[in-house]
């Protein structure tokens, strides 16, 4: 799927403007609750009406039966000098469908009284004190960098360091900043130099976040990726979970999904065609493409590389024509449609022998990339929001990643015209000037991934072709359901992969 | 020009019959080129005092209130002497002599102590790779190869060595040898044939080309812009650029400048990657044992590149991998010159690049580069023209104008070679753009006339004029500059913002009384009004103070600082303490921000 962030700028505004409202708990008289207090009695209760409120809940569509706290690590307690007390909760959140519980972690801090600064971040008044999400806190957040910088251990939470990795601050840090655009997870930026990034829905296992870029510094490959700097680690159901992850904070970037809504806003309004344009995105297309190229060749470098045969493909376009199932009850636009989408699953698996598959970055879109003054950064390694950490770990075909960066291009080409206050019918000229820019995007992107990796993506066109539909109809379904107002930007690059097919071989090299 | 042996009525001539005269001396100030604006100004270009239709010394000097009046602090005068003018006088046929067509020595020494009478520094060009083929030296030395001069060249039997060395004039140059037929040999040129190589592995090289320098240093002058340094030595096995040995010999050279001539400056010319321009600084350890100043050439097209594309980061990467300089060191910065927009110091991707976005007409190319001037380079779009200068005099280094780009002068690229950019001043709508008396017919270039660049429009007399004019503005901003020495002592950091299209970035220099001049520049490379929030927390408690209009603007508080900037739009904030705050840090917390790079700069 391509980017819900939207510019950093315009969220951090959002915030500010205030989109909770202020605390208007009235203020209680200080208690001084000693030694390891007792969690306000309400505090489930509470969390219960206050999660699925919060960006990174996933299950939003289910109905939470039971919330009950898990396990829970005293951080801090100044309550007895004015200060906050944090806690560490893991939440077990059980559903009334009956369905999997999920995990998730939920850094509290209690107050006597709340600076300003930290009122968005309200849960609720419990037992004469202020609750709130301690991540505005940096009385709180600090105590992460300066505990990983000293190895502390506290309670079932280890703090370490990252061998090898630049040393931490023991103490000292002046500034925490939220960051305000994840979707999964929740970060914070010290001293404008590191990022300590919580994981809010936990998973057993060591999250990908951690392993792949660790996987890249192994193999010598560490560039392209934010530096790891420390971790912290628990366990849940007996397995090892991380919890967080402190990395070098990627300072004086932009996303790439704003750079590249600034070249189309460039080329609409210059009237010149794309490849005359000043604000053209080819050449950064292009260094986009060596980019991942370079990624990926480190994570096969570093995880190996597998074949998967007839068997497995068939396997996997079985998985797609089941999301295409399911998509087609939620959104009966689909259905004609289909028939087309099924001629591209069907030749791939009757003509494609055999597909290369390593570890891959998994949920890759100018969202996930980072222009740095000298280079393109890949982050947020944690797959797809929605898949299972088994899913995570798959290896799958780096075309994945390649057709996740193709269909974001096509997002960002016609961004604009789902804005408010566009016109419903977009003029004609311009969405040939967009359309124009994603080709040349796509392509650019396609020859820098060719110059780095030996292999155009196009030339698996078949593969590229099925992946790109499949992207789509995961975007169609999830943007119905999450976003509708963008739901029209993948269905109608399904309706164009569907005339493409219908009216001619889809096996043409100049599929893009 | 004819010799003037008698001075015209009112104008002074120092007292130099008889003896080697000196121009008055400015105090010395061993940083001043640190916080100079330079203006690069071509005798022949500028005023023509004498009628005959080119521009001299002696009508330079008559415009020097003018560019007292602008706030330049140092001029830089290409190459004004004796040449046969086939490479615009960088073929210097005698290095004592001043081109009849421009004046004399005493109206050189004239001009110096007029600018130095109005705090006005001049520097001038000092050929030292090469010579005119016309040099006595090399009529010498083809003539008599056992002469005291037969080893001043670079002599060879076959044309074949030092075949990695590229071709710098690819336009009209096959090969870097050329056969003399009069001495049986060939001779190395790294650029014009006409231009034969100096042989410096000849220790009298050395010390004629010093003398040659003492000779102007006598003279008064402030320092050299030092031509094409990187090429004086050649080697097989290298692509004969920025060796060893070339260091040495400019070691020779600040030495004794150092020795006898303190406070006279040395600019490299160096067309190079940054990490390789660095080294003309020298050792680091001394401060600089080199060239003062160096040209950062990929600066330049870099910022042309990131505002089309609306993005900072050509800019911000550039400076990323640009290594820290001496602490006695300056970069000097520029838009455009006398020289071709030069584009050797770019990708391939970015030279396709600049040429299809500022040069659509082949004839606006030359050699590796583009031969326009900056109006016209920006459409002639006035905010484009204001965030260019704005950029030009806030990034690190001393900034060099090129004469009429203060009012946005055109180029006519049906002229020859680098012509195009190389026309008389225009002063007013009268004939000749008030540059000269002659006759239309014996002007050495014809004055711009199109309609919107001609001298009928564009000229100073009616910028003067007018208030709001881009010569106005160009001198407030200088004036602007002049009153924060952060300019051009401070140090460099950029701001971390996520908005692409916003380059940001503070200037911070602590004045001797141990007061901060701190400056925050932001700027929009966007057509379009762009929001940006600096975070400034460390800042928190002090209100920026625009520095054009001194409007104060809100206090800087715990949270991102939020600025809306207009399309092309700029600002210059100093940021005052207010007197019963904390202490602010002067710096963003990020120490290593701009440290050398971690990583090779892409090329």
């Amino acid at each position: 799927m391509s980017p819900p962030r939207e510019g950093a700028e315009r969220n951090d505004a959002a915030e500010r403007d205030g989109t909770r409202p202020p605390s208007e708990e009235p203020r209680l008289p200080s208690e001084d609750p000693a030694g390891a207090a007792p969690l306000p009695a309400r505090l489930s209760w509470v969390l219960a009406a206050w999660l699925p409120w919060q960006r990174w809940f996933a299950a939003k569509e289910r109905i939470i039966g039971e919330v009950t706290v898990e396990q829970r690590v005293p951080l801090v307690d100044r309550l007895a000098d004015g200060g906050p007390r944090g806690i560490l909760l893991t939440l077990r959140v059980e559903f009334t469908d009956g369905g999997p519980t999920e995990f998730y972690q939920v850094p509290i801090g209690l107050r006597t009284e709340l600076p300003p600064a930290l009122e968005p971040g309200v849960i609720a008044a419990l037992d004469g004190l202020v609750c709130y999400d301690a991540l505005a806190d940096r009385e709180i957040t600090a105590l992460f960098l300066h505990g990983i910088a000293a190895g502390r251990t506290l309670g079932d939470l280890r703090l370490v360091a990252e061998p090898g990795a630049e040393p931490l601050p023991t103490s000292g840090t002046r500034t925490s900043r939220p960051l305000g655009v994840e979707q999964s997870n929740s970060s914070v930026v010290l001293d404008e130099r590191y990022l300590l990034k919580f994981f809010r829905r936990l998973q057993p296992g060591v999250n990908q976040d951690l392993e792949l870029p660790r996987a890249l510094l192994e193999v010598g490959g560490a560039g392209h990726v934010p530096a790891i700097l420390g971790s912290a680690q628990g366990t849940l159901d007996g397995r090892p979970v991380t919890y967080a992850v402190v990395q070098r904070y990627v300072a004086n970037a932009a996303d790439g999904w704003s750079m590249a809504l600034g070249s189309v806003r460039d080329l609409l309004a210059g009237g010149q065609p794309p490849d005359q344009a000043g604000g053209d995105f080819a050449s950064e297309a292009r260094r986009l493409g060596r980019t991942v190229a370079e990624v990926h060749a480190g994570l096969a470098r570093a995880r190996g590389t597998r074949v998967l045969g007839r068997e497995g493909i068939v396997a996997v376009v079985g998985e797609m024509r089941t999301r295409l199932a399911a998509a087609r009850r939620a959104i009966s636009t689909l259905d004609r449609h289909a028939a087309s989408l099924d001629v591209i699953f069907t030749a791939v698996e009757t003509s494609v022998e055999e597909v290369t598959i390593q570890r891959v970055h998994g949920d890759l879109h100018l969202g996930q990339v980072l222009r740095t003054p000298t280079d393109w950064l890949l982050v947020d390694f944690e797959g797809e929001p929605a898949a299972s950490q088994d899913e995570r770990l798959r290896m799958r075909s780096p075309l994945r990643d390649v057709a996740g960066m193709l269909r974001s291009f096509d997002y960002a080409a016609h961004h604009q015209f789902i804005e408010p206050g566009h016109p419903t019918v977009p003029d004609p000229a311009a969405l040939r000037l967009a359309d124009e820019w994603s080709r040349r995007s796509q392509v650019a992107f396609c020859e820098g991934y060719a110059e780095r990796s030996g292999t155009d993506p196009r030339d698996q066109p078949l593969l590229l072709r099925a992946l790109l539909a499949d992207k789509a109809v995961y975007e169609a379904v999830y943007e119905t359901r999450w976003r509708p107002r963008w739901a029209s930007l993948p269905l109608a690059a399904i309706r164009r992969y569907a005339r493409e097919i219908a009216s001619g071989s889809p096996r043409a090299h100049d599929l893009l | 020009m004819s010799t003037p042996d008698v001075a015209p009525p009112g104008v002074p001539t120092p007292g130099r019959r008889g003896g080697p005269a000196h121009s008055l001396a400015l105090t010395p100030d061993a940083d001043w080129f640190k916080r100079a604006v330079f203006y690069e100004v071509l005798v022949r270009a500028f005023h023509d005092s004498d009628g005959d239709g080119s521009g001299d010394l002696r009508g330079l000097r008559d415009k020097l209130d003018y560019l007292q009046w602008l706030g330049v602090d140092c001029l830089w005068l290409p190459p004004f002497f004796d040449s046969p003018l086939r490479d615009g006088g960088y073929d210097v046929r005698d290095y004592r002599a001043v081109l009849s067509d421009f004046g004399t020595i005493d109206d050189f020494v004239d001009l110096v102590d007029a600018a130095h009478a109005r705090g006005i520094r001049v520097i001038t060009d000092m050929v030292m790779n090469h010579t005119s083929d016309g040099h006595r030296w090399f009529q010498e030395s083809r003539r008599d190869p056992d002469g005291p001069y037969g080893d001043f060249y670079m002599w060879a039997d076959d044309d074949k060595g030092y075949a990695d060395a590229r071709i710098i004039f690819v336009d009209t140059e096959t090969s870097n040898w050329a056969y003399d037929p009069v001495r049986g040999q060939f001779y190395f040129h790294r650029f014009f044939s006409h231009q034969p190589d100096l042989n410096y592995e000849n220790p009298r090289v050395h010390d004629a080309m010093l003398d040659n320098l003492r000779f102007w240093l006598d003279l008064g002058i402030d320092g050299f812009r030092l031509d094409a340094v990187p090429y004086l030595y050649a080697a097989e096995g290298t692509n004969s650029e920025n060796l060893p040995a070339t260091h040495a010999f400019l070691k020779k050279v600040r030495r004794v400048v150092d020795a006898e001539y303190a406070g006279r400056v040395l600019l490299a010319e160096a067309n190079q990657w940054p990490e390789d321009a660095v080294a003309y600084f020298g050792d680091p350890q001394t401060g600089g044992d080199e060239c003062h100043m160096a040209f950062h050439f990929p600066l330049m097209p870099r910022i042309f590149m990131a505002v089309r594309r609306e993005s900072r980061f050509p800019v911000s990467e550039i400076l990323a991998t640009t290594p820290k300089i001496p602490s006695g060191a300056q970069w000097g910065i520029f838009l455009r010159n006398h020289d071709e927009l030069t584009l050797e110091m770019v990708t391939d991707e970015e030279r396709d690049y600049m040429y299809a976005e500022y040069a659509k007409d082949p004839r606006m190319r030359a050699n590796v580069g583009i031969r326009r001037r900056l109006a016209p380079l920006l459409d002639n779009d006035r905010d484009q023209l204001e965030l260019f200068t704005a950029l030009l005099l806030s990034l690190p280094g001393s900034p060099i104008l090129y004469y009429g780009d203060e009012i946005g002068m055109g180029d006519n690229i049906w002229l020859g070679d680098r012509d195009a950019v190389r026309t008389p001043m225009q002063w007013t709508p009268d004939r000749n753009a008030g540059f000269s008396t002659a006759d239309p017919g014996k002007l050495y270039l014809a004055p711009i006339m199109d309609t919107i660049y001609g001298y009928q429009s564009t000229n100073i007399e009616a910028q003067l004029a007018t208030p709001s004019s881009l010569l106005h503005w160009t001198r407030r901003m200088l004036h602007i500059r002049a009153e924060h020495p952060a300019f051009g002592l401070g140090d460099f950091r950029e701001l971390h913002v996520s908005n692409p299209a916003i380059l940001a970035f503070t200037r911070h220099h602590i004045r001797p009384d141990g007061t901060d001049d701190l400056v925050v520049c932001v700027n929009n490379l966007s057509r379009f009004p762009q929001p940006v929030d600096l975070e400034l927390t460390l800042h928190a408690g002090t209100s920026p103070v625009e520095l054009t209009g001194r409007v104060p603007f809100p206090p800087i508080g715990d949270g991102p600082y939020s600025l809306t900037l207009p399309g092309h739009g700029f600002y210059w904030f100093s940021l005052e303490r207010a007197e019963d705050s904390e202490p602010a840090a002067p710096t963003s917390p990020a120490p290593e921000a701009h440290e050398a790079p971690e990583e090779e700069p892409t090329p």
